[in-house]
Order: C-alpha cells, then structure tokens, then sequence
C-alpha cells in the first residue's frame, strides 16, 4: 500500500475502557514468565524480601505503562471492504484484513465493557497460518455493523464465485432451522462431567506438608467442637483410626470442592447456551460474563467427535466436538479450545436430532480383529507370571497371589477390546474406543487428507494392519483390522476422497 | 453445499498392490550409509574421548557402548540400507499418490491429488553429492500430513513435481467448473 494511503485512512482509537482488555492479556502473558520466579524461590530470604519491596511495585507500574502504550498505540480503520489495524509499542505492525477473506467473526461481550455498551470483536482470517485479530472496545452497534458487513461481503464474494446457495436465500430468514436450548441444570452436568480441575489435585500433596500443621492446631478446637464426637464415633464403629476418618473426610471436601469449582467455572463458560442453524450455518451462543459467538459451516466440517466418561456415563449424557477447517493447525497454538466447536451436553435424544441434522447415519459398528485383545492379555500375563514367580521364590508363596491380577487383565483387555468399533458407510469413517465411557471419532470421507497402511511386524505375520486416517484435524488409527479388509477400505476412502469435487475447507 | 449429496462409493479405482510401483534410486542406499555413519560417528568419538581420557569406572561400560553401536552400524549399514531403499517404492497415479516404505514396520501412505496443498523439492549437502532429491507433498492436515519420497534423480525430482503441480491445478479448474 503507498504511504499516501495511510495518511488518508480514518484512524480510531479504542475507548479508553479496551485498557482492561490489554491489562488482562498482558497479565495473561505475564503467567507465562512464570520461569523467572525460581530464582526467588532459590534466592534465598534476602532475595525475596528485596522483591517484595521494589520488584513486584515495578513489576505492576510496567504492566500499567505497557497497558497505557498498549492502548494509545492501538488504532484501526476502517474501509468499505478492508479493516486495517496498527498495534504494537516498540515494534509496529499493521495488518490489513480483506472482509471477503475473514473465516469468522465473533462478537465477544467481556463484563467490564457491558456497562458502557462496548463489546470486542474477534476476526479470524483464512490462510495456512490462521490469524486471529480482536478489536477491543468498540461500540456495540459498530461491532454489529462491521460483522454485518463482512458476513455481506463474504456473501458477495460467494456469489461471483459460485451458485447461489442456500445460504443467500436464508439470511434473511430469522427462524432458525435448528435449535437447541441448554438450561442451568444441563450445564451443571458439565460441569461435573468435565472436571479438568481434578488434574490439580495432585498438587494438593506438596502443599499438605504445609496444611500439616494448620491442621493440628485446628484439630485441638475440632476436638473441642461437637462434630469431633461424630468422628469419634465413626472411628469407634469402624474400628479405624481417627486420623483414617478425618484424612476420607478431608478428601471428601477438597473434591466436593473442586466439583463445585468446575460446575461453577461451567455456569460462567455456558451459560445459556444456544445453538441454532440457520441454512448452512450453525452458530453457538453461551456465556454469563462474556457471552462469546461462535460460528461454523457445513461445508467446513473436519471431524464429529462424541464423548462419554464415566461421570457422564452415570448422567446419561454426551459431549459432542466439531472441528472446523484448520483445527489441525490449532492444536499446538494455546487456545485450541476455541478452535473446535462444542456442544458441552447432550442427552440421547438431542444427540439424535444433531445427528441428523449434520447427516451422520446410525453406526452399524464392526469389530476389530481379536488380536487386538489377545496379544496384549498374553504380554501382560506373561509379565505377571514371571513377576509372582519371581517374588514367590524370593519371598515365599503369599506372592503367588498375585496372579489373581490375571483375570483383571483379561477382563481389562477384553473391555477394551469390545468398545473399538469402526463404520464405514461411503460418506462417513467413524472410529470407536474406550474404556468405561467411550468417544467416537466421525470423519467425512471427502475430506480426508492423507491415508496409511501400516503393519508391524508381528501384525504382519498374523496377516493384519492397522489404518491411520490423517483428516484436516488430526490423525485417527483404526488397528487389528485383517489386511484384505484394509486394503479394501483404504481403496474405498481414496474413491471417495478423489471424486469429492466441492469445497472441502 | 451440504454433506448430503456426498459422493457414493464406487469402487473406480482399482486395487493398489497389482500397480506397477516405481523403485527409488539404488544410489539413495549409499545417502543413507553417509548419514548413518554421521549419526553413529558423534557417539563413537564422545565414548573414544572418554576411554582415552582413562576415566576409572566408566571405561568398561564406555567400551561396552561403543562395541554395542558398532554393531548397530554393521548391521544398518550392511542389512538395514539395502533393504530399506529397496522397500522404498513410489506410485502415482492420475488421482493420487502412493508411497511405500520400512523394514519391519511397513508402511504405505497415500493421498489424493486433490488434498495436495504444495509440492516442495529438496536436496541435502549429502543428496547433492550423489545427484538425488526428495520430494514433498504436503497435505492440508498440519503436523505429519505430508509425504516425503526420497531418493529421486533430481531431474526426476522436478519432472514429477511439474507434472503433479499440473494435476492440482487442473484439478481446482474442475473443481470450480464443478461448482458453476
């Protein structure tokens, strides 16, 4: 673009409020310097005081002076077909998005903008490396406007280039031709099915050497209080020590806890939740603070994935991922989350109608080769085996008791065995497995990118191979299948991969 | 554009085995050789360094180490080579691409020429010695997706990757021709 231009544009400035947008995220990026901490925990008393005292108020006036920069050096403008952005303090980017090449464009309500009726708006433009711009602190209306705009230009640049589709006769359409509606009670099952704080409980144990003794010293007011007779008396029943009862109940709490954490986290990421398509364009709408929009088309669908823990299993219910084009891409980038679309809970019937809408057939699941089971069983009894004869004669024959693991191998090895599964049916490649619950991978054939055959040795020689199927959001491995049958389907899946002839991303 | 009219399989294309599958060049066996002599050399002057320098309790299992990568070597230079770049064959075909390779674990890739996204060709110090290239096809899929065939006479290399540059171009032209 000449210089000239860009003195002709019309630059505006963020509302002063988008600072709270670049405090968060620089204190967001802050978490990640977390490295330069360990010299404090290393350095000894002096160091840390010193910190306390001079680091963390320089610490705090750099990010607000980095935040205020961050601000007045944001600005952006906007043409009839073009947004183009300058950001940056020390090194300045510009970035000019085309309307007609943004994939998607959100509208995000954070809480501290929605008393001064601004919102954010979130681009994501196409390409091999997918970018992603937000526009902080805009006038709603200018938001709304500004995405009506792209979602036209798109819509024109569609129609130069293709057949009318659905899509153009629809937007104007305001009923939607699906809906679906989660109300509180649903999302508080996700919240209880997803508990990805459980992974911290773990770190509970390093810090119970500090809880120790705020544990004693309360212990002597516990016993004092009259639910120490309650303790007592389990103690006493139970024949167990006190310590054993309290330690159970202890645990109890912290994991009540943390479930109340997730499903509390849960209300806030889904709250409301809708879902609705109109044409070809499913659109999801959940929040309660920043209530974000997302966004995908059919035709742009890489992958179906059905969940079910155990959790869920227990509550009858599903998750259910979509992936978009370039999902595989998002993978390794942070927030990969965003990337998919989700639908955090689904009962049987709502799992029926989705299905039918994205038109996923019923799976006639076929099972995998029994090796599948058989040679893992044989390792792993071999193993055991040798391992209790091994402690038998070292430590006398109680150690043969362990080959009652026996069984449970084989059990283990049978169940997980009998939850693989895979369908094909010309248009979808589904992959099943599991364990106590189950997840399915659906694949539209057309778009898958890449097919292999691998056989390892052994396999080879029992005359099998496994099938990795490599679509545009990752790999999915279909083993024990008999080679004939391999072959047969990878022939199939290429078929259809070549003669897929419409827009896959 | 729905997923509803999605193509029904007919099965045009026929098996893979029976193709006629186009070898690599012998004189890939002797870029691997060099690069599998590089790779064990490093170890081997680190562990001579040590039994030199006489370090008292770790000589036996240094000289243990050594002999163990010795032997790895004799073997990937004399039985792994060979058989290797004779498992390495490649296949293409008006649709798509084919490549099969390994060992023990065998393993046959293959993709349509419709997901090839771009075609790169390239030769390393060692490749350049013996006069081959490899070619990469890269799929829309990200991380791993792309297939490699390695061990092409470079004209060859760059014969193919015109021709399949052709393919996807004349395949988008339809593709579009598809949607008016």
């Amino acid at each position: 673009m000449p210089p000239t231009d860009a003195t002709a544009l019309a630059w505006q400035r963020a509302s002063p409020i988008a600072m709270v947008y670049f405090a968060l995220k620089s204190l967001r990026a802050l978490v990640h310097l977390w490295p330069t901490l360990i010299p404090l925990v290393a350095g000894g008393e002096s160091v840390r005081q010193w910190f306390l005292t001079w680091g963390i108020p320089a610490v705090i006036c750099l990010v607000l002076l980095g935040v205020v920069l961050h601000w007045w050096f944001f600005s952006f403008a906007i043409e009839e077909k073009r947004l183009t952005l300058r950001s940056g303090v020390f090194n300045r980017t510009r970035l000019s998005l085309d309307f007609e090449r943004v994939q998607q464009a959100d509208i995000a309500h954070p809480f501290y903008f929605r008393p001064f009726n601004l919102a954010t708006l979130g681009l994501e433009s196409a390409g091999s490396s997918q970018q992603e711009v937000d526009v902080p602190g805009i006038p709603i209306a200018l938001a709304e406007s500004l995405r009506k705009n792209i979602l036209e230009q798109q819509l024109q640049a569609k129609s130069d280039t293709q057949t009318f589709d659905s899509e153009t006769r629809t937007s104007g359409k305001t009923t939607p031709d699906y809906h679906l509606n989660l109300n509180a009670a649903e999302i508080v099952r996700y919240g209880l099915m997803h508990n990805s704080l459980l992974y911290l409980a773990p770190l509970a144990a390093p810090l119970g050497q500090y809880l120790g003794p705020v544990f004693e010293q309360s212990l002597t007011q516990l016993e004092a209080s009259q639910w120490y007779s309650l303790f007592d008396w389990l103690s006493t029943n139970l024949a167990i020590s006190i310590g054993v009862v309290l330690a159970v109940f202890a645990v109890l709490v912290g994991t009540t806890f943390l479930f109340g954490l997730s499903v509390i986290l849960a209300l806030f990421r889904f709250w409301n939740y809708e879902l609705t398509r109109v044409g070809e364009r499913y659109q999801s709408r959940a929040g309660l603070t920043t209530i974000r929009t997302r966004g995908f088309k059919t035709h742009k669908l890489q992958k179906v994935t059905l969940t079910q823990g155990l959790i869920a299993k227990c509550l009858k219910r599903y998750t259910v991922h979509i992936s978009k084009a370039g999902g595989g891409v998002a993978v390794q980038t942070a927030q990969s989350q965003d990337k998919h679309f989700l639908v955090p809970v689904v009962d049987w019937l709502n799992w029926l109608l989705l299905r039918d809408e994205l038109n996923m057939p019923a799976a006639r699941w076929r099972r995998v080769h029994s090796f599948s089971w058989r040679f893992p069983f044989v390792v792993y009894s071999a193993l055991i085996c040798t391992l209790s004869a091994a402690f038998a004669i070292a430590f006398g024959p109680w150690a043969l008791l362990g080959l009652l693991l026996l069984p449970l191998a084989f059990l283990i090895n049978r169940r997980l065995w009998r939850q693989k599964g895979y369908f094909y049916n010309g248009e979808w490649l589904a992959w099943r497995s599991g364990f106590i619950g189950f997840s399915e991978q659906w694949l539209p054939v057309g778009k898958l990118q890449k097919i292999e055959v691998c056989e390892t040795p052994l396999k080879r020689w029992v005359g099998l191979c496994d099938l990795q199927v490599l679509g545009a959001d990752g790999k999915v491995s279909l083993v024990c299948l008999p080679k004939a049958e391999a072959h047969r389907l990878r022939d199939a899946l290429l078929t259809g991969v070549v003669m897929y002839k419409k827009p896959w991303f | 554009m729905s997923l509803q009219d999605a193509v029904v399989t007919a099965e045009q294309l026929p098996p893979l085995d029976r193709e006629p599958w186009s070898a690599i060049s012998p004189s890939y066996r002797a870029v691997l050789r060099w690069t599998v002599l590089l790779y064990c050399v490093i170890p081997l002057v680190g562990l001579g360094l040590v039994i030199a320098f006489d370090l008292e309790h770790l000589r036996t299992p240094a000289k243990m180490l050594a002999a163990a990568i010795v032997v790895l070597a004799l073997f990937l230079l004399a039985v792994w080579v060979p058989r290797r770049v004779h498992h390495t064959q490649y296949l293409l075909r008006e649709l798509d691409v084919h490549k099969r390779t390994g060992f023990w674990w065998h393993k046959t890739v293959s993709a349509g020429t419709n997901r090839v996204q771009h075609i790169e060709v390239t030769q390393g110090p060692i490749e350049r010695l013996y006069g081959l290239s490899k070619l990469v096809l890269y799929t829309a899929g990200g991380y791993q997706s792309d297939i490699k065939i390695p061990g092409l006479p470079t004209d060859e290399a760059h014969r193919l990757k015109q021709y399949l540059t052709e393919r996807i171009v004349s395949e988008e032209l339809e593709t579009e021709h598809a949607a008016h």
